[in-house]
């Protein structure tokens, strides 16, 4: 898959992600990359500058297993941030979808 | 690559960010990497997958708004540190050879300004001379005419009106003399003034270049004119105020002889010509009454004509 096509809707994929349930690095990673194949190392970058921009708040839960995990979780401009991704994707997606077939005729 | 290692390099290569922010990031690897390593993986290849090291650092650094090329200008800005060292060592040598010639040229500055005053003093001793040649043959006429009025006048109606007409002469040239005095003064005063306000202005003015210099402006040229500026109109300013007081202290010296004149303390001036000085005051004092009485003399003549 072309990597440009990833970098785009990776920041769409995460945040639909922790809407539903908040998650930590590890399981979101695993998340994502059931959808796209994306490595690994980038998916940190993106969740601490979604953080600085306040899109993600973090706290610390104690786990059965090893040391705290760090949960994500969005906030209220990270909802709006997420409901403007996900039309804009739509839109997007419907208009080359429909150009595509146009031209398959 | 071991997971030590990796940890080791991801925390050098963001060693620009805050210590709590770089313990954060590399916690969440070393989890990460331990997480991959219970589902069965290898460390290296669980490290292997996070790709080129240094793709990801610049990732984690634009995540900050950092350019990931920093560490190039810390060592320019290393370098540039020793450079500033130098320059520093440089300037305090500068500084010192500043010191020593400045102290030189004070001393230069001192001797120059000494023969200056010795000159004007000079001048001024001069321009008395040249006054007093000028005018000692009206005196000694007004000395004459006061001790022989009788022989040169006579005692007619005439000689008075003649005299009436003189002592006329002597209150114009008078009222002119002082009209000079005061229009030369009030243009000193100006132009001093004039000066010192150029002064000031180049003073606030070189203040405020200063500080644009300090941002990286291109004025250094302006800055230079200014200083020179500045330095010409407080020369200018000194020069006229000094001639207004000069005026002022020569006039007090006026009043001063005529005092002590009149105390008959005439022994006090050690300097023959301001003793010379004295005398022509002492003389025009006398002539001064003179006309005074005179004038009354005639307004008395002419009542008695009338």
């Amino acid at each position: 898959m072309n990597p440009q096509f990833k970098k785009g809707v990776l920041e769409l994929i995460v945040l639909k992600s922790v809407l539903n349930k908040d998650m930590y690095g590890y399981e979101l990673v695993e998340e994502v990359s059931k959808v796209i194949d994306v490595n690994e190392g980038t998916i940190y970058p993106l969740l601490k500058r979604l953080t600085n921009e306040h899109y993600f708040e973090t706290y610390l839960k104690e786990s059965t297993e090893g040391p705290p995990r760090k949960y994500y979780h969005v906030t209220a401009t990270g909802i709006l941030y997420q409901n403007q991704l996900e039309e804009e994707w739509n839109e997007f997606s419907k208009r080359v979808g429909d150009f595509l077939k146009e031209k398959k005729k | 690559m071991k997971k030590e290692e990796f940890l080791r390099i991801l925390r050098k290569n963001l060693s620009v960010l805050e210590e709590g922010e770089i313990q954060d990031i590399v916690e969440e690897y070393e989890q990460h990497i331990d997480m991959k390593m219970k589902e069965g993986l290898t460390e290296e290849a669980a490290i292997k997958d996070f790709g080129d090291l240094q793709e990801l650092t610049t990732g984690i650094l634009e995540a900050y708004h950092v350019k990931a090329d920093y560490k190039n200008e810390v060592k320019k800005n290393i370098d540039f540190g020793k450079v500033k060292e130098e320059s520093k060592k440089a300037t305090e040598k500068a500084t010192d050879a500043i010191g020593k010639g400045a102290g030189a040229l004070g001393k230069c500055t001192g001797f120059v300004c000494k023969k200056i005053g010795a000159t004007g003093k000079w001048v001024r001793t001069g321009c008395k001379k040249l006054w007093q040649w000028i005018t000692n043959p009206f005196t000694r006429l007004t000395e004459t005419l006061r001790t022989n009025k009788e022989k040169v006048f006579g005692k007619g109606i005439f000689s008075k009106l003649w005299m009436f007409v003189l002592s006329v002469c002597g209150l114009i040239w008078r009222g002119t003399i002082w009209c000079v005095r005061f229009i030369w003064n009030v243009c000193w005063a100006f132009t001093g003034f004039c000066a010192g306000m150029g002064a000031l202005a180049s003073i606030f003015l070189f203040g405020t270049l200063i500080v644009l210099q300090n941002l990286n402006y291109p004025v250094l040229g302006i800055i230079l004119f200014t200083v020179g500026f500045g330095l010409i109109c407080g020369a200018i300013t000194v020069f006229c105020f000094s001639i207004l007081k000069r005026k002022k202290t020569t006039g007090n010296i006026e009043n001063d002889t005529k005092n002590t004149h009149s105390k008959n303390d005439v022994e006090t001036f050690q300097d023959e010509e301001e003793r010379q000085n004295v005398h022509m005051k002492q003389r025009k004092s006398i002539w001064k009454k003179d006309m005074y009485e005179q004038d009354m003399q005639v307004e008395e003549m002419s009542a008695k004509l009338y």
